[in-house]
C-alpha cells in the first residue's frame, strides 16, 4: 500500500463498519482496527480523517496525559479575543488561534465575504429605514403645514412641534426595532435548527449583542433625523405662508 | 389698551409695490368689540396680522398693554401671543386627533400647568361656548359651527387680553354665524373681552361697538 496516497475515508468508506483496517502511526508504528463506523459532519476537514480513541493513541504513542493541542469550545461565539486574554493574564504564553486563524485560507475568505455582506445589508436596511421615516414624517408635516401655522399662532412653541414629530419617529424606529428583532429571533431558531449546508460545514447565523445594539442605535439616530428635517423644515416657516401659503 | 401708530405694511413685488397697509393710526380700547370692513384687497387681513403678531410690519409701532410689540423676539412673540392674544380663523383648524377637550387645553398645557389645571380650564371655556356636552367629540363629530366653537374656545382658554377673528363665520350657514356673533357678544358684555373681527357681512353691524371701515390700506371712517 502506498503510505502517502493515504486516504483514511475512502479506505473507510471501502471497509465499512466492522471492517479491519491498518492505519498508520507516525510512519512506522502500526495498529490493527476494527472500523467501527463513518463519520459524517459534512466537513471536509473532518470528514476524511480516521478518529481513534485517547486510549489507543496513548498506548500506541508511548505517552499520557499529553496534548500537542487543545481546542477550546466557547459558549458564546464572538468572544475569542476576551478569552484569549484571559488566557494570557492566566500565564499562558503558547501560540493562541481564534479559529478564524486557525482555519483561515478559503474558509477565512468566505467568513470574511459573509461579514462584508452582512456589513452591506446592514447598511442598505439603514437608509432604506431612513428614507421611509423622512418621508413618512415628510407627508405628515406637509399635510399638517396649515396645522402647524395655526398651532404656532395660538402661541404653540415651534421645538414642541419638532419634538412631537421626532416623537412619531421615534415610535416607528422603536416598533421597527422590535419587529426586528422578533424577526431576527425567529430566523437564527430556523436556522440553528436547519443550518445551511457547505462544503466546509453547515453555516447557521449567529446574532450577537453588540451587532444588535449597534443596529439599533444606528436606526435610533437616523430615526431623530428623519424626524428632525422635514418637521423644522415646515416648522420654520413663517405662520402666514404656512397657514395661506 | 392697543396703540397703533403710522403702521405701514409694504409688499415688495419687484416692479411693483403694494402699500397693503399705508399709515394707519388708531388706539382700541380694553373691553370694546371692534368690526373691520372694507372691500376686498382693502388690507383687514394684513391689519390683523400685524396687530396679532403674526407678521411684521415695514413701519411703525404697535403697543399692546405699554408694550412696544414690535420689539420682542420671535421667542417673546411666541408667548404674548400664548398668553395674551387668541385667534380664530376662517378655517377652524382643530386638530382631528385630540378630543374637543384636548384641543382646548392644549394651549394651557403650553403654558406648563398641571393636567388637572388644563382640564378645568378648558372644560370652563367650552362650558361658556356651549358645548359642554361635546367635549370627547372629535372634530368629524362636530358640525362646522360646533368645530368653529371649539377654535374660539381654544383662542379664549387662556384669558387672552384681545381675542382676533378673521372671517371666523364665513364658512358657516346664517344660522351658525349668528350663534357665533351671539357669543362674541355675550363674551364682550359678560366678560368685557375686547374683540377684533374682520367681517363682510352687513347684519353683523349691529352686534360690534364700533366699525373701522379700511381703503387701499388706509382707514377712511371710524364709526362707533
Ligand atoms: N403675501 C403677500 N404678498 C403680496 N401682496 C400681498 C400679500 N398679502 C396680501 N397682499 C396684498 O395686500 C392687499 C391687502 O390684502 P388683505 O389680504 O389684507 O386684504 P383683505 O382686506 O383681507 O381682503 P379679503 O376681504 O379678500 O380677505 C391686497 O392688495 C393683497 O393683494
Ligand atoms: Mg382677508
Amino acid at each position: 500500500m502506498n503510505w502517502e496516497k493515504f486516504n483514511p475515508l475512502m479506505f473507510l468508506m471501502a471497509l465499512g463498519a466492522g471492517g479491519i483496517s491498518v492505519i498508520p502511526f507516525a510512519i512506522f508504528q502500526y495498529t490493527t482496527e476494527h472500523g467501527k463506523g463513518l463519520v459524517t459532519l459534512s466537513q471536509m476537514g473532518t470528514d476524511s480523517l480516521a478518529f481513534i480513541s485517547e486510549k489507543e493513541m496513548e498506548s500506541v504513542l508511548g505517552i499520557d496525559n499529553k496534548a500537542s493541542l487543545i481546542l477550546v469550545k466557547l459558549s458564546t461565539i464572538g468572544t475569542e479575543d476576551k478569552f484569549r486574554k484571559d488566557f494570557a493574564e492566566l500565564g499562558i504564553s503558547e501560540d493562541m488561534k481564534t479559529w478564524q486563524e486557525k482555519i483561515g485560507g478559503i474558509i477565512g475568505t468566505i467568513a470574511g465575504t459573509f461579514n462584508l455582506l452582512t456589513m452591506i445589508t446592514t447598511l442598505v436596511s439603514l437608509i432604506i429605514a431612513a428614507v421611509i421615516i423622512l418621508v413618512i414624517i415628510y407627508i405628515n408635516t406637509v399635510n399638517k403645514r396649515k396645522q402647524i401655522g395655526i398651532l404656532k399662532a395660538i402661541g404653540i412653541d415651534q421645538e414642541v412641534i419638532i419634538f412631537s414629530y421626532i416623537f412619531q419617529a421615534l415610535f416607528y424606529c422603536i416598533a421597527g426595532i422590535f419587529f426586528g428583532l422578533l424577526l431576527i429571533w425567529g430566523l437564527t431558531n430556523i436556522f440553528t435548527q436547519n443550518p445551511i449546508p457547505f462544503p466546509m460545514g453547515e453555516v447557521s447565523p449567529i446574532i450577537t449583542f453588540p451587532l444588535l445594539a449597534k443596529s439599533s442605535i444606528s436606526l435610533l439616530l437616523i430615526s431623530l433625523i428623519g424626524g428632525f428635517l422635514p418637521s423644522w423644515q415646515t416648522a420654520r416657516q413663517s405662520i402666514l405662508d404656512s397657514i395661506w401659503g | 389698551m392697543i396703540e397703533i401708530k403710522n403702521l405701514k405694511k409694504i409688499y415688495d413685488m419687484g416692479a411693483i409695490k403694494v402699500k397693503a397697509l399705508n399709515d394707519i393710526s388708531i388706539n382700541i380700547e380694553k373691553g370694546e368689540f371692534v368690526a373691520l370692513m372694507g372691500a376686498s384687497g382693502s388690507g383687514k387681513s394684513t391689519f390683523l396680522h400685524q396687530v396679532g403678531l403674526l407678521d411684521s410690519p415695514t413701519s411703525g409701532d404697535i403697543i399692546i398693554d405699554n408694550i412696544n410689540v414690535l420689539d420682542l423676539s420671535e421667542k417673546e412673540k411666541t408667548l404674548f401671543r400664548l398668553n395674551k392674544l387668541g385667534y380664530v380663523f376662517q378655517e377652524y383648524a382643530i386638530l382631528e386627533e385630540l378630543t374637543a377637550l384636548e384641543n382646548v387645553y392644549l394651549p394651557v398645557l403650553m403654558m406648563g400647568k398641571s393636567k388637572q389645571e388644563c382640564i378645568a380650564a378648558a372644560k370652563e371655556v367650552l362650558e361658556k361656548v356651549g358645548l359642554g356636552d361635546r367635549m370627547d367629540h372629535f372634530q368629524k363629530e362636530l358640525s362646522g359651527g360646533q368645530q368653529q366653537r371649539v377654535a374660539i374656545a381654544r383662542a379664549l382658554v387662556n384669558k387672552p387680553k384681545i381675542l382676533f377673528a378673521d372671517e371666523a363665520t364665513a364658512n358657516l350657514d346664517t344660522k351658525s354665524s349668528i350663534q357665533i356673533l351671539e357669543l362674541f357678544r355675550e363674551l364682550n358684555k359678560k366678560y368685557g373681552q375686547t374683540i377684533i373681527m374682520v367681517t363682510h357681512e352687513n347684519f353683523h353691524k349691529k352686534y360690534v361697538d364700533r366699525i373701522i371701515y379700511l381703503k387701499d390700506g388706509k382707514v377712511i371712517k371710524n364709526m362707533e
